[in-house]
């Protein structure tokens, strides 16, 4: 009884506690915080890499492409109908984007995908702003743009199509911060999701003339986007279906630049993607593979001896059917590849030849495996430091415990001449110890995870203190804000050890206090 | 010639500093019987407190036997030797040693509560806490039971280790110079206190340098050079 109750006297009068407390504290909070934004970053980073590729990525790391993809996506389809799901080419080139109202201009990766088999293959789809309020609306095929006109109360709205999906969205998420908020009121503007330009013809009911279309390409959404400073959303300064010029370089098989040189061709801005890596938002737009196979001069072309040279595209994107395992898959597709190279090498130019040979077949993990093992062993690195430093908390607990054990030696020689045991005796330090760490553990969990949780926030108050107080920035980490999942599971682990090292860190010093006769500690000074 | 509660035989104890070896006892020899009130005089630094600590199994000599009640104290394991220290002895300490943390009955009770498990204190309490009442109403200082140590004057610091020695009714009560530290007044007092105490049937043991003190007590020895000489029943009690 003696121990729960000299434990408790000595929890509420020793105030040296209070400082074993502050550093299980401060070293709880401090593991959590490093685990999970370095964590967070490693998972997030994971994630999307998949996101952004597929399963699959077979590639061969040149701007002319390869040729009889078509051919090797069916020779799959027909091969490995159990392992292969979907199977879509895409063309990358580089290209030039100026927006034609502004002469804003900026350098661009040009992506030529298959939109519907691009959605199926990876998360692409849910990067689309207009296509999750509008959804269906989003398009790579010729469209015009989209006006805003006013019904009779001269209340804004949109086409009809518009308004249907707006409202099926609705429906599906009936607390939407941004739909919640907002109310549509009579003779303003449309201040909906997205930005509309409003037909002024004073006709209820009316959305313009459908003049000049042109075909749809989804820009990464910083490249003509703003963010708010503060809240970091995106300001769409361009209405949707504006005018964006592209003006992309063909080259010809051999990899030089066309005798037509440059070709410039009109798009209408269809929507915009944020898939949140930064270098993919900042650079990347999407347009029709067909279109853009036919720009760069890459579908099949008429050779002066008659004949024409097969289609080509840059890469292929797999995925792979549930369950199937991706190193497995790739292997399957890889030696598929190989079968599939050999039974058409009679019918492909020299040139071609050279172009198929240079594809790899690559899981999306090995294609991002230098960037994805430098920060997984960035990680590894920064939890050896902090593991050290916790260490060093570790010992600072135990000589924490260490002179509160030598104060009380007096103490302890009093308890064990009237009948205490060694054991009680350290039993009372230990639980001291215990009671020390699960407060510590408890308060640096709940900081450490407050903390996490907002880190973006604390960050955005620092900018608006001093901008150079920004420590995250997202060109230099890829992410747009930092990672702040905090892990319940980690969150339990290390405060189980936060405990366990402060009881031993007491149970060391009171354990040897515990051992030695009365007197001994009696007559310590 | 009443019953032997302990006997203490050729107790050696040596202390090593450095190189040197201080003898501290060498042979003491002694024997307390039931309900007498013995002192132990010597010159300071003779070993009497060593030796009292070596009564008590506070300290473990380095040759010799002490037997209580029939028992070999130092050929006990551990946990009831613990026992022993808590149910059997009551030590007053030359320098009252109280938990400073703890108020006065607190520290009286310590002894219960270390002799009591956790699930069985909710039932042993309240009559160890009418027990502590009782034994610091004795010592005088039923008004003051949530004073701390700190609060109190040095004559009532011991009254409370007295209290403790006491509650958990040890045959034998082991007292070491508790009126050392105290001004004659107050030292009269509490020897008064340990007389009575003894009239009631305890047995006494204590330790001292000073005449007046020792001819509180039945009998006194003198320790010297590491022995007891003049183990005299001079003044045998008369109760059996
Ligand atoms: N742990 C120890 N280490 C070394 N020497 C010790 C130790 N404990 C006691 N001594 C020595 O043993 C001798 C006896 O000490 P003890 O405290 O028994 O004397 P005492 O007779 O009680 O003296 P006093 O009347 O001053 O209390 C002293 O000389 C002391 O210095
Ligand atoms: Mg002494």
């Amino acid at each position: 009884m003696y121990k729960l109750f000299l434990t408790l006297r000595y929890l509420r009068k020793r105030r040296i506690a209070i400082f074993a407390v502050i550093s299980v504290w401060l070293c709880v909070a401090m593991v959590i915080i490093v685990g999970s934004v370095m964590g967070g970053f490693l998972d997030t980073l994971k994630e999307r890499s998949r996101g952004l590729l597929s399963d699959i990525v077979v590639d061969n790391a040149t701007l002319q492409g390869f040729p009889f993809y078509q051919e090797f996506i069916e020779h799959l389809h027909r091969k490995l109908p159990d392992v292969v799901d979907t199977a879509t080419p895409v063309i990358y080139n580089y290209g030039i984007l100026r927006i034609e109202a502004t002469s804003f201009t900026k350098p661009v990766r040009v992506v030529g995908v298959r939109l519907d088999e691009y959605k199926r293959v990876n998360d692409f789809g849910n990067s689309l702003f207009y296509d999750k309020y509008y959804p269906g609306t989003t398009s790579l095929d010729e469209q015009w743009k989209p006006y805003a006109g006013f019904d009779e109360h001269d209340t804004a709205i949109l086409p009809p199509d518009h308004e249907q999906a707006l409202q099926r969205f609705a429906e599906r998420n009936p607390d939407d911060e941004k739909l919640r908020d907002w109310k549509r009121l009579p003779n303003r503007p449309f201040e909906g999701p997205g930005n509309f330009d409003v037909n002024f013809d004073g006709i209820p009911g009316y959305f313009g003339e459908e003049r000049d279309k042109a075909p749809g390409i989804i820009v990464g959404c910083n490249i003509i986007n703003e963010r708010a400073p503060g809240t970091g959303e995106y300001r769409r300064s361009q209405p949707r279906g504006s005018k964006l010029i592209v003006t992309i370089l063909p080259l010809t098989i051999t990899g030089k630049v066309g005798i037509e040189g440059a070709t410039t061709v009109v798009t209408r801005l269809a929507d915009d993607s944020r898939t949140r890596v930064f270098e993919i938002d900042d650079v990347c737009c999407y347009v029709d593979f067909k279109r853009l196979q036919e720009w760069l001069l890459m579908s099949p072309q008429p050779l002066e001896d008659g004949g024409e040279t097969p289609a080509r595209a840059s890469q292929l994107l797999i995925s792979l059917k549930p369950g199937v395992d991706t190193i497995e898959g790739r292997k399957l597709v890889d030696a598929e590849w190989e079968a599939f190279r050999a039974s058409v090498a009679d019918r492909v130019s020299r040139l071609d030849h050279r172009l198929m040979s240079f594809v790899e077949v690559e899981t999306w993990e090995e294609r991002q495996v230098q960037f994805i093992a430098a920060v997984e062993k960035e990680r590894i690195l920064v939890t050896a430091l902090f593991g050290v430093i916790s260490m060093v908390a570790v010992v600072l607990i135990g000589c924490i415990f260490w002179m509160i054990v030598v104060q009380k030696t007096r103490d302890i020689g009093i308890i064990k001449s009237i009948g205490a045991s060694a054991r009680g005796v350290a039993m009372i330090f230990v639980g001291f110890g215990v009671a020390v760490g699960v407060l510590g553990a408890a308060l640096g969990a709940a900081t450490g995870s407050l903390f996490v949780w907002y880190i973006n926030d604390i960050q955005d108050f620092l900018v608006s203190l001093d901008p150079n107080l920004r420590v995250w920035s997202p060109d230099v980490y890829t992410f747009d804000s930092i990672p702040n999942v905090v892990k319940v599971d980690e969150v339990l682990v290390i405060c189980l050890i936060a405990v366990v090292a402060s009881a031993i860190g007491a149970l060391i010093p009171a354990t040897i206090a515990g051992r030695v006769w009365p007197v001994k500690a009696l007559r310590y000074e | 010639m009443s019953k032997k509660l302990l006997t203490a035989e050729h107790i050696h104890k040596h202390y090593r500093i450095g190189p040197a070896t201080l003898k501290v006892l060498h042979g003491a020899t002694l024997a307390v019987h039931a309900g007498e009130f013995l002192a132990i005089r010597g010159a300071s630094g003779s070993g009497k407190s060593t030796l009292l600590h070596i009564l008590g199994s506070l300290d473990s000599p380095d040759g010799g036997t002490v037997v209580y009640d029939g028992i070999d104290l130092f050929a006990l394991g551990n946990r009831e030797r613990e026992r022993l220290r808590c149910m059997e002895v009551g030590f007053v300490f030359q320098f009252y040693h109280l938990l400073p943390e703890l108020n006065v009955i607190e520290n009286v009770l310590l002894p219960s509560m270390i002799a009591s498990g956790v699930l069985t204190w909710p039932f042993a309490r309240r009559k160890a806490k009418d027990i502590a009442h009782e034994v610091v109403a004795r010592v005088g200082l039923g008004e003051r039971v949530s004073h701390r140590p700190a609060e109190l004057s040095g004559g009532e610091r011991q009254r409370v280790a007295i209290a403790r020695a006491l509650v958990n009714r040890p045959k034998l009560l082991l007292a070491d110079e508790p009126t050392g530290n105290l001004d004659r007044k107050t030292g009269k007092e509490i020897l008064d206190l340990l007389s009575s105490l003894n009239e009631q049937g305890q047995t006494i043991v204590m330790v001292t340098h000073d005449a007046q003190s020792a001819g509180y007590a039945h009998r006194c020895v003198n320790l010297r050079d590491g022995k007891i000489e003049d183990d005299t029943d001079t003044n045998v009690p008369g109760r059996p």
